[in-house]
């Protein structure tokens, strides 16, 4: 590792391979290619293009203690990786020290020892330092950790399987830090971050180590902004407010379209099936007999039953006429009597009283009976027309069509 | 904010949807469970549950006729008159006077088409095997529903009040006459007497239970009125809620053998 600074990614990587087999198994790993293949890739992506850097560094320094590592940060730093390169890394960086150590540390010991490589290395670029750290040591935190972790551990296992018997081999230890990708609570800054990730992943291929990352699942995928389904669900809305769903297109909007249209003219025919064309009750317009038919001063009461209408041929003002009562009283609705003892109408509920000719003169009724309207038929007969009423107090009863004159 | 906004903010939308949109998973979730019609359905089927191959969806046409009957006989029963004089004339008058005549038809129409897919729901669910346990109560239940369609349909046959109407019910009645000990012709009656006199008479059997005299007048026609309208669609309501729950506790639509 004389050169440390010139080394490609995959250099660095076969190196941690070497030291974390420590029997030399990652002599399968294809060569490297030259780093200025990459440097182009790497120059597109915007972010992450730093931070690589000093985690490379931190692996690229298997064997030795982490510190040294944090030092060629920054000398790294100027090597120009591809970005999701970097993750691949990470990787080794942890299993390295294990290998490294006589004592093969816990996973947590490595951990702790791969954040504080992380950290830094992190130092000779605080811009990014937030965001990168991270990313860099702890998996759990990192940026771009889905995306590139998967390829990474398809190429850490190929050197492990050669250090199996071991007591620990490399994807035990892999597995047991990849517990740690859990997702959790994240910083504006890294949330950022973790968007950008998902697409730099095709630049792998060149290194040829490493397959292409395969794409996230859709469930996978973070929600940011408004996903299109609320647009979906907007256009409903809209369908369902009669905007229309012919203007989206869609067969599911035709149908809602197409039921919400038969409900309506079914709510629509329902409501007028309630009102019938045919009435069976008496008819409103009725004859009761000749003028002749009735004696000066009499109150025919025969017709009450039937039609609620008393006929009487009596003085109203000094002039003798024919004329409808209605059998309501003027009260609260009840049907009086006809008293031909006392000459007067009486209601039987709160003992409104009414002269012959309807005029209220005792108990509570405000005003007096009510006259339907009346005239001479052709044929001479009386006819009755329940559907007008004429009421005194507003002098309707000086309407012709309210009496017979006699 | 939009106007649907506006109103999916308002006190009163959120009082009676108590969750937003179903936009994601879990809302879509929340809806099911908490929509008083929509809680009988699963959240959750298995994909053949709605394969029209394999239901035909006779299950769910039978319940949407059971709704329409419903419905059209609501608004029938505002016009029928179940008594002699005016039973067959109302009737006329739904079909030639009334809005709408043809509500009656559509309540007939319903009433075919709901033996019928009875019966196709059936004949799926025996050729799927779905009879066999867990569902086998549920198959009891079915069969009992089945039975009470066949008499919401003669009961209902009867309503007209016209001469198919009585002398289909006088012969379909005719039956009972035979019931077994029930029956004032059928066997074994002899055996329900008390000192020589029967206790099962042409004034005391089955048939005179069903019809409410000894043949078939305004008596049957109330009774039937009644049984039509009121007490087997009670009946069956219950059964159907009972079926449908019972789908769903038995492992759901059974899946294809």
């Amino acid at each position: 590792m004389a050169d440390k600074k010139k080394m490609s990614v995959a250099e660095i990587l076969a190196a941690a391979r070497k030291g974390d087999a420590g029997t030399g198994g990652a002599g399968n790993v294809p060569p490297p290619p030259p780093a200025a293949e990459s440097a182009p890739e790497s120059a597109a992506v915007d972010v992450p293009a730093v931070e690589p850097a000093p985690v490379a560094a931190a692996a690229g320094e298997p064997v030795a203690e982490q510190a040294p590592a944090a030092e060629q940060a920054p000398a790294a730093e100027q090597e120009p990786v591809a970005e999701a390169t970097p993750v691949k890394v990470e990787r080794p960086a942890v299993k390295a020290p294990s290998a490294g150590a006589a004592g093969r540390p816990s996973v947590a010991a490595m951990l702790a020892a791969a954040r504080a490589g992380g950290k830094a290395g992190a130092t000779p670029a605080p811009a990014k330092a937030e965001a990168t750290k991270p990313a860099a040591a702890i998996p759990k935190e990192g940026v771009a950790k889905p995306a590139a972790a998967k390829a990474t551990e398809k190429t850490a296992e190929k050197p492990a399987l050669p250090a199996a018997g071991g007591p620990k081999d490399t994807a035990s230890i892999l597995g047991a830090a990849r517990k740690e990708n859990r997702p959790g609570p994240l910083s504006k800054a890294e949330a950022a971050a973790r968007l950008k990730p998902s697409e730099p992943a095709p630049a792998k291929p060149a290194k040829g180590a490493v397959p292409p990352m395969p794409a996230k699942p859709a469930s996978a995928k973070p929600k940011s902004g408004k996903p299109e389904v609320v647009e979906d669900r907007r256009g409903f809305l809209a369908f369902m407010a009669g905007a229309g769903a012919l203007v989206t297109g869609s067969f599911l909007g035709v149908g809602f379209m197409s039921l919400g249209a038969t409900l309506s003219l079914w709510t629509l025919g329902s409501a007028r099936f309630m009102f019938p064309n045919v009435l069976v009750e008496p008819p409103s317009k009725f004859k009761v007999g000749f003028p002749s038919d009735f004696a000066p001063g009499q109150v025919e009461e025969k017709f009450k039953a039937q039609f609620g209408v008393w006929v009487a041929k009596a003085q109203y003002q000094g002039q003798l006429q024919i004329y409808a009562l209605r059998t309501v009283c003027t009260h609260l609705g009840c049907t009086p009597n006809w008293l031909e003892g006392e000459q007067k109408f009486k209601c039987p509920c709160h003992g409104s009283g009414f002269y012959k000719d309807g005029i209220n003169f005792e108990g509570p009724a405000p005003r007096p009976l009510e006259r339907y309207a009346i005239h001479l038929a052709d044929d001479g007969q009386i006819e009755i027309d329940k559907s007008k009423i004429f009421q005194e107090e507003m002098g309707q009863w000086s309407d012709p069509a309210s009496f017979v004159p006699v | 904010m939009s106007l649907g906004e506006s109103i999916r903010n308002s006190q009163i939308w959120k009082s009676v949807f108590r969750h937003p949109m179903p936009i994601d998973r879990r809302n879509r979730i929340v809806v099911m469970l908490t929509n008083f019609f929509l809680h009988l359905h699963p959240v959750s089927i298995k994909k053949q549950g709605i394969a029209l191959s394999y239901t035909w969806c006779m299950g769910g046409v039978t319940f949407f006729l059971f709704l329409v009957e419903t419905v059209t006989g609501v608004l029938l029963m505002f016009y029928y008159r179940p008594t002699l004089q005016w039973a067959y004339q109302d009737i006329l008058d739904l079909r030639d006077v009334v809005s709408l005549g043809i509500l009656r038809e559509l309540h007939r129409w319903g009433a075919h088409a709901m033996v019928i897919t009875t019966w196709l729901h059936m004949y799926r669910v025996f050729l799927t095997g779905s009879y066999k346990p867990p569902r086998e109560f549920n198959w009891v239940v079915g069969v009992i529903l089945l039975l009470l369609t066949l008499l919401l349909s003669f009961t209902g046959y009867l309503l007209p009040w016209d001469q198919l109407a009585i002398w289909a019910i006088t012969v379909g009645s005719n039956m009972a006459r035979a019931t077994p000990l029930l029956g004032h012709e059928g066997p074994g009656q002899q055996f329900l007497s008390l000192k020589g006199i029967d206790m099962i008479t042409n004034a005391s059997d089955a048939r005179f239970a069903l019809l409410g005299a000894r043949f078939v007048g305004e008596e049957t026609l109330n009774r039937f009125y009644v049984l039509h309208c009121i007490a087997i669609p009670l009946a069956a309501s219950l059964l159907i809620a009972i079926h449908f729950w019972r789908v769903r506790k038995d492992g759901g639509i059974s899946g294809p053998l």
